[in-house]
């Protein structure tokens, strides 16, 4: 009788085991389709990714206006256009634009940025000592258009050494810096009627665009005192915006801040400013490792939970972040340790970028093909600017991969002569 | 906090050594003292086989899952969570009826002595995560060390009077639990803030 009960307790305790294990067989398998779903790990070498922001650059070639503004925004599953514009993407756009050439050597890809340039030389709104880049409309003059028109023109200086546009890149210096506050941050925008600056917006990522053209504008013309300013902007961004934008989840994903340091790693960072670099590197690491996990999990992985679906106008931003912030790992010391995981997390990523283009015969199932081929769709849409992050980002990736500290091109495009 | 000071408070959190005694049966001090010893002995290398393997292999180990480490770190956090939970509700490790097959038999040395007990899914999760982290050779150091501990608390003569004893591992399981829910929320955060 006690055998017979001491086996019935033992069948029970094992029958206990059992549904134990089976409990945890089911976290753990819980785990992997939502924490853990294995990243999308389908390299591409350096090269293919510059062929594939290569092709992204011809798609922003390919569908440039005749009046110098480009392709906004294509609906391939309805096969619309959608009538609408934005100055500050067309500055950023034109921004990858001559990244892009000086790298390629591509006369053509000049050629288009200049009439992008042109649109905006058109557009500017001048007072005073200084000139802005206002909206279509002409009613403002925002802090953010300004900032990358300066970019660009950087971009374009560094890519074919003309000097042909420095004057106005000084104009707009002075533009950002009159919109600078006392405590480095910036002022969202110039209101042309009133004749004063919008006193009461916000934007969480103008001011990094501004303190990455003023930098840009030191390296472009140094001794002239565009360092101050750039200096309180990246102190600003790296110690006071996050509070003052009421990020919620910090440190704020601002890719436009990390070119700034990146820029600005060779004059010196403070300690401040690299601890704000390490806590970049690691938010836009979980992004793009979220996005990367996005293909093999349950509902779309983790990436799902953060948002429902990412376009390469954002996916791309990741990717450049973290191409700006490996060249400060490559530069500065305190940054070192973190170098691999910046390379890993940049193959993955941008391969996975490269990975979501639209090729030729993908190309071929839309009604326009020229207006889907070389670039990034999502949810049937495709916006220059998508065409424009990515771009940026898999030139930069490739760079890192490939170990070149060099921010720009080797040498000048002796291009100069060929320009009208 | 040094390394080495950081694996021993990971791994004694993970391996909970009061819960451990908390859960021993009424029956397993009636075991002779030889037996105890040996079934200690083997329970503490068939763990180490597990916590050492865990911990030398966790570069493959990510590779077969396909992802990165701190992502694996935010998995870890939540098994360690998971294995709180016990210790922090009820001031032991394993069930009473798992508990009731720890006896004199070579088969409780594996189950449930070495697995739950030494090798806790939250320590095998440590194993994996520390060994990346800080690395393998510490990392096996302190799971060992942890484990010989803990193995040894069980065969330790007790001190008090079998009830007192329980009521006061019980009352240091809790607070072990708490601290496996510190350690695996830091692990988290940390996979969260990660590059």
């Amino acid at each position: 009788m006690a055998d017979r009960v001491a086996t019935t307790d033992r069948g029970r305790a094992w029958r206990r085991v059992g549904l134990q294990v089976a409990l945890w067989a089911v976290l753990l398998l819980a785990l992997r389709l939502t924490v853990i779903p294995a990243e999308s790990r389908d390299l591409q070498t350096p090269d293919e990714m510059r062929a594939s922001a290569t092709a992204g650059r011809e798609w922003i070639e390919r569908n440039l206006q005749p009046d110098g503004r480009y392709l906004y925004v294509y609906d391939a599953d309805l096969d619309t256009i959608p009538d609408d514009y934005n100055e500050v993407r067309h500055a950023g756009v034109t921004m990858a634009l001559f990244q892009s050439a000086g790298r390629d050597g591509d006369v053509e890809a000049i050629l288009a940025g200049d009439a992008a340039v042109e649109w905006m030389l058109d557009r500017l709104h001048r007072h005073e000592d200084w000139a802005a880049l206002t909206t279509p409309d002409g009613g403002r003059a925002k802090l953010g258009a300004s900032g990358l028109m300066l970019i660009a023109l950087a971009e374009r200086r560094l890519a074919t050494g003309d000097t042909r546009h420095d004057e106005v890149m000084r104009e707009l210096g002075r533009f950002l810096a009159s919109m600078q506050r006392p405590d480095g941050g910036f002022h969202v925008a110039w209101m042309v009627a009133e004749g004063q600056p919008d006193l009461i917006g916000t934007s969480r990522y103008y001011p990094g665009e501004a303190a990455w053209g003023l930098a840009l504008l030191h390296e472009a013309m140094p001794g002239e005192g565009w360092d101050k300013y750039a200096r309180a902007a990246s102190v600003f961004l790296a110690t006071r915006r996050d509070e003052v934008e009421d990020v919620r989840f910090r440190p704020l994903p601002d890719h436009w801040a990390a070119y700034t340091m990146a820029e600005m790693v060779e004059w010196g960072l403070s300690d401040e400013e690299i601890e704000y670099a390490r806590r970049l590197a690691g938010r836009f690491g979980f992004l793009i490792r979220a996005e990367s996990q996005r293909e093999h999990g349950l509902f779309g992985g983790p990436g799902s939970l953060i948002r429902v679906h990412v376009r390469a106008a954002a996916f791309g931003t990741w990717i450049e972040a973290m191409g700006a912030l490996w060249r400060i790992a490559a530069h500065d010391p305190r940054m070192a340790d973190l170098k691999p995981a910046i390379e890993e997390r940049l193959e993955v990523g941008a391969s996975l970028l490269a990975n979501r283009q639209s090729d030729a015969a993908g190309a071929l199932a839309y009604p326009r093909p020229g207006l889907v081929e070389g670039a990034w769709v999502t949810r049937g849409e495709t916006r220059m600017d998508d065409q424009q992050h990515a771009l940026s980002g898999l030139l930069f990736a490739a760079d890192a991969l490939e170990g070149r500290t060099l921010r720009s091109p080797e040498t000048p495009l002796a291009i100069p002569d060929a320009l009208p | 906090m040094s390394e080495a000071l950081l694996l021993l408070a990971v791994f004694w959190a993970a391996m909970n050594p009061p819960a451990s005694i908390a859960s021993l049966p009424v029956g397993f001090e009636g075991i002779e003292r030889a037996g105890r010893t040996r079934l200690l002995i083997a329970g503490w290398f068939a763990a180490g086989v597990l916590l050492v393997a865990s911990a030398m292999m966790h570069g493959q180990f990510l590779e077969l899952l396909g992802v990165a480490a701190p992502s694996f770190d935010i998995a870890a956090g939540i098994v360690m969570l998971a294995g709180a939970a016990r210790p922090l509700l009820r001031g032991r490790a394993i069930e009473e009826s798992t508990a009731s097959l720890l006896d004199a038999s070579d088969r409780a040395a594996i189950i449930p002595l070495a697995v739950p007990l030494l090798a806790s899914p939250a320590a095998l999760a440590a194993a994996i995560s520390y060994a990346e982290r800080v690395g393998e050779g510490e990392t096996i150091v302190a799971a060992l060390a942890l484990a010989g501990v803990t193995a040894l608390a069980m065969r330790a003569e007790p001190l008090l009077q079998w009830q007192h004893r329980q009521v006061v591992a019980r009352v240091l399981a809790r607070l072990t639990g708490g601290l496996l829910v510190f350690v695996a929320v830091a692990l988290i955060v940390d996979g969260v803030f990660s590059v």
